[in-house]
């Protein structure tokens, strides 16, 4: 049996540290797969429990240099009367699965418990205590969401104090170096130019803001892996000794006092903590949109329990409390509304703007803002199966996801560091050999600061080395991919489009071809009446009344529609005696002696009704635009026709429209009869029609298109969609349907809006755009820069990149990724852009302020 | 998971060994090259510790790898 845990993970600078940990945790006994999120900071591991613990997990990813973060919480538990009972909490815990450590404080009533929160929830572990006979009370400590914040937040913390340290030192370092070269020998004292005093101020920077470095170098050695750290230590390590060599031994040959190094190796850690501050505050801007997703969640809930309301932490809402909740407040847990009548702000999980009115027996979604009324509904789903908690692990597993494209970055930039070294002695061993003796000119300078006068060829080549190793940059290799995945499917969970993963961002990107299926994507799934049609001297009103007085006792969805139409349509109607169903054909009823015949054209045949003939070309024309067209009769004489028809959802056409235009080809997929498929599609311009397709062949249509060379995105909802999105390359799920449609597709779309079709594509080109930019970039960068650092231009032109410099360029490169990925946070769908322009078009007139708002009730009460 | 372990450390310890007599060899080659070029002798020992140093690193990153492979290569065909 194996188990699968999340662990936080501190401390990742680059991808070659997700690989690092990835080979540590495969590496550990018991572990069958491990997969490491850089953005995310999180290690996905399965593993077998016979053999393997989550402590042990955490000291590999402790002793690979990395720290685990832990999920702990505090709570009180009453009625521990003895030891003995701490034993049985303790033990009632630990058989929890997901928990990790339990410490049990008797004579406090406390109990700490760190877990897994991917596996357990804080509802079961009080619920573990309650089953074991103990009273679980008062919770403290912080939840998941505000460790992980507090976390970042630490991180951060502690490389701004490094910043501002490193600065601090390297200034003074800087203004003793180059006292000599420029006009600052005025206002800077003498002794700060002595290499001892240089010394003195560079080792704290090493042994402070630079021991991460060294540390990390260390373990990652230990284990045998190299990683980041060890390039920028090797670089900084070997300018700071021979910056003590040469001030301790200034005749021993290595250029003394003059070429010290203190400023190379104290500007290094400078640039490169500072780097590390930067992508620290950037890379959490890059998950900001599932950390404001988990952000929504609602802290506590009112629940009526024994007759009255009390506040309850929401992790206490158990399935059929009875939830209220008034204006202005969030709702808790989904659930169904059972008393009240309210708007509700949806926008946070549909991204629909304007708010979902909410009666009786209507859905609610947890998370979401009640605007107007109070309203009391009963919780169908807490904890882990509310909607939120749904699209939040569907994301966090999306990000976790690595796609092609990434899996081929992540090789190269585990490649890179040993191809830098290599690459580094090879440059070493040039200059010292051949490069100085050939091209070395006295007096040449580096691009920032350092003379070249008197240097050995030993320290010449050896400064090149370092420049090499410092300048080349895996980081923006590594973070490429993984950053833009997490912006675009952030993004999109902001439009109501949930992707999964950066697979399908990848083949979405590719598809040029869209299926759609019918009833329930393109249609609204329900029939609704459309037409009613009389025979002089009759007035449709009376056709509408009769028709829907006979259907009044059928629970078809066809005689459903028509009775909602005509109550719709303010008629008011009675009931009719006598109803019989003719099972194929229609129905038969009376009313006040009168016998109502309702039915197809068979039907009026078999019962010898007359008057049919005149309303065949009715009939034929309705039949012709795809509508169920029915002949009411009255006592054998046919006096009107009324038409049914599933209706179009109101943006089919418009998405549709869009789609072609950006060059796609679209086809529907229906079990309908050809004619009334076709009616249907000309309706919407769709011209390519697949229709008879029984529910199993749907996949097959799939795969003949697929053969044909077609890329296939296929947009359905139904139970019956289900092979056929499995078959597609990307499966397009709509939200409103079932759930087993949505674990097929491999894109969801919460609001079933058939425009955020055109979001996802939309979102899938730019991100992949996105992705080949940085990795372009990145690669462009490190292909640049690390031949010119090894002194490959230095034959024509007798300038070489300092070392320090090189620190910047290396920083800037990394940063300069993430930041062309929070270019994706600018995203707007081209929908939603012409919506709102058409909506600033009609704001021609000036508003009118409700009295509501003017009064300073902004929501305005419903009446 | 003893016999991993036994395994595991037995595995580091031959790397090691082999690293250090890879980085050794080469730092050999360079300072018996730097003193037929007529080097200074600090210039070459500077090289010699810098050319240890990179080697060291260099095949700490290629032995395991290869190490790895060539094990599971003889399990298989113990198997």
């Amino acid at each position: 049996m194996t188990r699968t845990a999340t662990i936080g993970v501190r401390g990742m600078t680059c991808a070659s540290c997700v690989q690092t940990i990835e080979m540590v945790l495969r590496d550990t006994e018991g572990v069958s797969e491990a997969s490491v999120n850089f953005a995310l900071e999180r290690a996905t591991v399965t593993y077998d429990p016979g053999k393997v613990d989550i402590s042990r997990l955490e000291k590999a990813i402790r002793d690979a240099g990395y720290e685990p973060v832990r999920h702990e919480i505090a709570l009180k538990v009453l009625g521990m009367a003895s030891p003995h009972c701490a034993g049985l909490v303790e033990k009632a815990l630990l058989d929890t699965p997901g928990v990790m450590m339990v410490d049990v404080n008797f004579s406090l009533e406390t109990v700490k418990v760190a877990y897994d929160p991917a596996t357990v929830t804080l509802a079961d572990l009080k619920k573990a205590i309650s089953d074991a006979g103990y009273r679980p009370l008062d919770l403290e400590g912080e939840s998941v969401e505000d460790r992980e914040k507090r976390a970042r937040r630490e991180e951060i913390r502690k490389q701004a104090i490094f910043v501002a340290m490193s600065w601090v030192l390297s200034v003074p370092i800087m203004l003793g170096t180059f006292r000599e070269y420029f006009s600052i020998s005025s206002f800077t004292p003498e002794w700060l130019a002595s290499p001892y005093a240089l010394w003195a101020l560079t080792t704290p920077l090493m042994v402070g803001p630079g021991a991460q470095f060294f540390i990390g170098t260390y373990r990652g050695l230990k284990h045998g892996y190299t990683d980041m750290n060890l390039l920028i230590a090797t670089g900084t390590g070997a300018a700071y000794i021979l910056g003590v060599v040469n001030t301790l031994f200034p005749t021993a040959g290595f250029g003394g006092p003059e070429v010290a190094f203190f400023e190379t190796a104290a500007l290094l850690i400078a640039f490169l903590v500072t780097g590390r501050y930067l992508e620290a505050l950037t890379k959490g801007r890059t998950s900001e949109a599932i950390r404001k997703l988990m952000g929504l969640k609602a802290k506590t809930a009112r629940i009526v329990r024994g007759g009255k309301e009390i506040d309850v932490p929401v992790e206490d809402v158990v399935v059929g409390d009875l939830v209220v909740v008034r204006p202005g407040e969030k709702i808790p847990v989904d659930g169904v509304v059972r008393e009240g009548y309210s708007a509700v702000d949806e926008s946070m999980i549909t991204g629909e703007s304007i708010p979902v009115e909410k009666k009786t027996g209507d859905p609610m979604i947890g998370a979401t803002m009640n605007k107007t009324g109070v309203l009391r509904f009963e919780a169908t789903k807490v904890g882990k199966e509310t909607a939120l908690a749904q699209i939040v692990k569907l994301i966090e597993d999306a990000q976790a996801a690595k796609p092609k494209i990434q899996r081929l970055a992540d090789k190269v930039a585990g490649r890179f560091i040993l191809a830098v070294h290599v690459l580094a002695l090879f440059t070493f061993l040039f200059w010292f050999f051949v490069g100085y003796g050939a091209y070395f000119r006295g007096g040449t300078f580096l691009l920032s600061s350092t003379s070249l006068l008197s240097i050995s060829p030993g320290v010449f080549s050896l400064l090149l080395a370092i420049t090499v190793l410092i300048i080349s940059c895996p980081c923006a290799v590594g973070l490429a991919t993984p950053s833009a995945i997490m912006a675009g499917t952030g993004k999109g969970a902001e439009f109501g489009v949930l992707i999964k993963g950066g697979d399908a961002l990848e083949r979405a990107n590719k598809v040029d071809t869209i299926i759609l299926d019918k009833t329930g994507t393109l249609t609204k799934g329900e029939p609704s009446l459309t037409d009613v049609h009389a025979e002089a001297p009759h007035r449709p009103e009376e056709v509408l009344r009769l028709a829907a007085m006979a259907e009044r006792g059928s629970e078809h969805p066809l005689g459903e529609a028509i009775v909602q139409g005509a109550e719709a349509r303010g008629i008011a109607l009675a009931d009719a005696e006598r109803f019989q169903a003719i099972p194929g054909h229609g129905i038969t009823a009376e009313f006040q002696g009168r016998v109502i015949l309702l039915g197809n054209r068979k039907l009026m045949r078999d019962r010898q009704v007359t008057g049919v003939e005149g309303l065949i070309s009715k009939l034929e024309e309705f039949e012709g635009d795809g509508k169920t067209a029915m002949v009411v009769a009255v006592d054998g004489e046919a006096i009107g026709v009324v038409a049914v028809a599933d209706t179009l959802k109101e943006n089919s056409a418009e998405a549709i429209a869009r789609l072609r235009k950006m060059g796609l080809e679209v086809a529907m997929l229906t079990g309908d009869n050809r004619r009334t498929a076709e009616a249907i599609a000309r309706r919407i311009g769709i011209t390519r029609v697949l229709a008879e397709v029984l529910p199993d062949d749907k996949a097959s249509e799939v795969k003949r298109l697929q053969q044909a060379g077609r890329v296939v995105a296929m947009v359905g909802d139904g139970i019956n969609d289900a092979p056929a999105l499995t078959q597609a390359d990307v499966g397009i799920a709509i939200g409103s349907g079932t759930d087993i449609a949505k674990e097929a597709g491999h894109i969801v779309l919460i609001k079933g809006d058939l425009r955020d079709i055109v979001t996802a594509l939309e979102l899938s080109k730019k991100t992949i755009r996105k992705i080949k930019q940085n990795l372009f970039w990145a690669f462009a960068y490190n292909a640049a820069g690390v031949p010119i650092a090894a002194g490959s231009l230095y034959a024509l032109s007798p300038v070489l990149v300092s070392p320090e410099l090189a620190a910047l360029f290396m920083a800037t490169s990394s940063i300069s990724v993430t930041l062309n990925t929070l270019l994706l946070k600018r995203f707007r769908p081209s929908m939603l852009k012409r919506r709102l322009r058409s909506e600033r078009a009609l704001r021609v007139v000036p508003l009118r302020i409700p009295a509501a708002a003017a009064s300073g009730n902004p929501g305005g009460e419903r009446p | 998971m003893t016999t991993r372990k036994m395994s595991g450390r037995k595995r580091r310890s031959l790397v090691a060994a082999a690293y250090l007599a890879i980085s050794t060899a080469a730092s050999l080659l360079f300072y018996v090259a730097a003193r037929a070029t007529g080097s200074a002798a600090t210039d070459t020992l500077l090289g010699v510790v810098w050319v240890f140093a990179l080697s060291a690193i260099v095949s700490a990153s290629i032995l395991p790898p290869v190490l790895e492979r060539w094990h599971a290569r003889r399990r298989r065909a113990e198997a």
